[in-house]
């Protein structure tokens, strides 16, 4: 199980650099970053999922975490990059 | 006992039965409520942009503001300044007013339209042409050092070819919402060039030099937009709208992040030292998350460039 966490944390984690680098090369392009950030969102969503089902350990409170906080991620994005 | 019930917001302890409980400040409810107030934040200043955007602030500035630091930067790298040109000023304003009139931002216009297109069509033939546009920018430092942070841009402002400038700053609705527009264009006139130079140019990154050589026709009339109101240079200036949105909007999103960020670091921190506290799982995960977010935000720029 910590095998699996790791390497779980280790995809999350490239995602992540992924979108940071995203965000870094479409500076001055407003749309394009907002793009990444929704992107990534609803990757973290799915991630969640999927990773506590894997796990064995989801539940409807937990689901709802990662709801509301990739939800944040989103409004941040529309409030500071959409104008 | 007042103490006990404040740490209990931010702090991960043990209730009355001996259960684990995460900080209440961390708990559905509470990451629910800093979702509303972001909710209720990002459609305040949504609605006073479109009602009274004059409440975020207001700030004004000219062409002859950009071409200044434009010939200012030149000059801080031993180029020559460049001259102010008429032609390519109406050029500009023509393609402001377009891209208002159909709705575009980008360098070549829907049905076609090439930025080299309204610098002939404005009576300027060149051997070189180039053309940097920037939106919802507050001010012309801005503009200039956005425009000096990007390699194509820069290149197009420290390019050694041109000779002449013309700026247009506009303001009219993008998609039913205040906008200023920057458009400035570079040219190297056809009478500049010696005699026996041919009309060949180098090809550019899209936004920088043209590719085929000037039409031999020249439309004296520049095309002037419609509906809209263009400074080319001169004295006058442009308000711009809302000034402050982008500051407040970034300022508030790196608060209330900074402040979960922290609340959950702190989580993880306090349950690693802690034998009797268990880390959460997904704990990590919000982390970085946030970790992410807070760069995208911390990086955000006020306006756009391309």
């Amino acid at each position: 199980m910590k095998h699996f966490d790791t390497l779980a944390h280790i995809f999350l984690l490239f995602a992540l650099g992924l979108g940071a680098v995203g965000i870094y090369r479409s500076r001055y392009d407003a749309t394009g970053q907002f793009l990444v950030i929704l992107v990534l969102s609803v990757f973290y969503i799915l991630w969640g999922v999927l990773y506590h089902h894997l796990r064995g350990d989801l539940k409807r409170k937990l689901f709802f975490e990662y709801l509301i906080l990739a939800s944040i991620a989103g409004v941040v994005g529309f409030l500071v990059f959409v104008r | 006992m007042i103490q006990q019930k404040i740490t209990r917001h931010f702090v991960p302890h043990h209730d009355e039965q001996g259960q684990h409980r995460r900080a209440q400040a961390l708990t559905l409810p509470a990451l629910f409520l800093y979702l509303q107030i972001l909710v209720v934040l990002t459609a305040g200043l949504f609605l006073i942009r479109l009602k009274a955007p004059h409440i975020l602030g207001t700030a004004k500035f000219t062409a002859d503001q950009i071409i200044a630091l434009t010939n200012a930067a030149r000059v801080k790298n031993d180029l020559p300044p460049l001259a102010f040109n008429n032609s390519l000023s109406q050029a500009a304003g023509a393609k402001a007013g377009d891209m208002f009139t159909l709705d575009y931002w980008a360098h070549n216009s829907p049905t076609g339209n090439t930025p080299w297109s309204f610098i002939t069509k404005a009576g300027y033939r060149y051997i070189f042409a180039g053309e940097n546009l920037a939106r919802d920018f507050s001010d012309a430092s801005s503009v200039v050092d956005a425009w000096m942070n990007s390699p194509s841009h820069r290149s197009n402002l420290l390019d050694k070819n041109f000779k002449d400038i013309g700026v247009a700053v506009v303001n009219d609705k993008f998609g039913g919402r205040d906008s200023t527009l920057v458009v400035q264009m570079f040219g190297t006139a056809v009478s500049a060039a010696p005699a026996t130079q041919p009309l060949a140019q180098t090809p550019g990154e899209g936004l920088g030099q043209q590719i085929k050589p000037s039409p031999e026709a020249v439309i004296q009339t520049p095309i002037t937009p419609q509906g809209v109101t263009a400074i080319v240079a001169g004295p006058a200036e442009v308000t711009v709208l809302a000034t402050k949105q982008f500051s407040i909007a970034k300022g508030a999103a790196l608060g209330l992040v900074t402040f979960i960020f922290a609340l959950f670091a702190l989580e993880a921190v306090i349950t690693l030292r802690r034998a009797d506290l268990r880390l959460r799982s997904g704990i990590i995960a919000h982390l970085a998350l946030l970790a992410f977010v807070l760069f995208a935000v911390w990086y955000a720029t006020a306006g756009a460039i391309i």
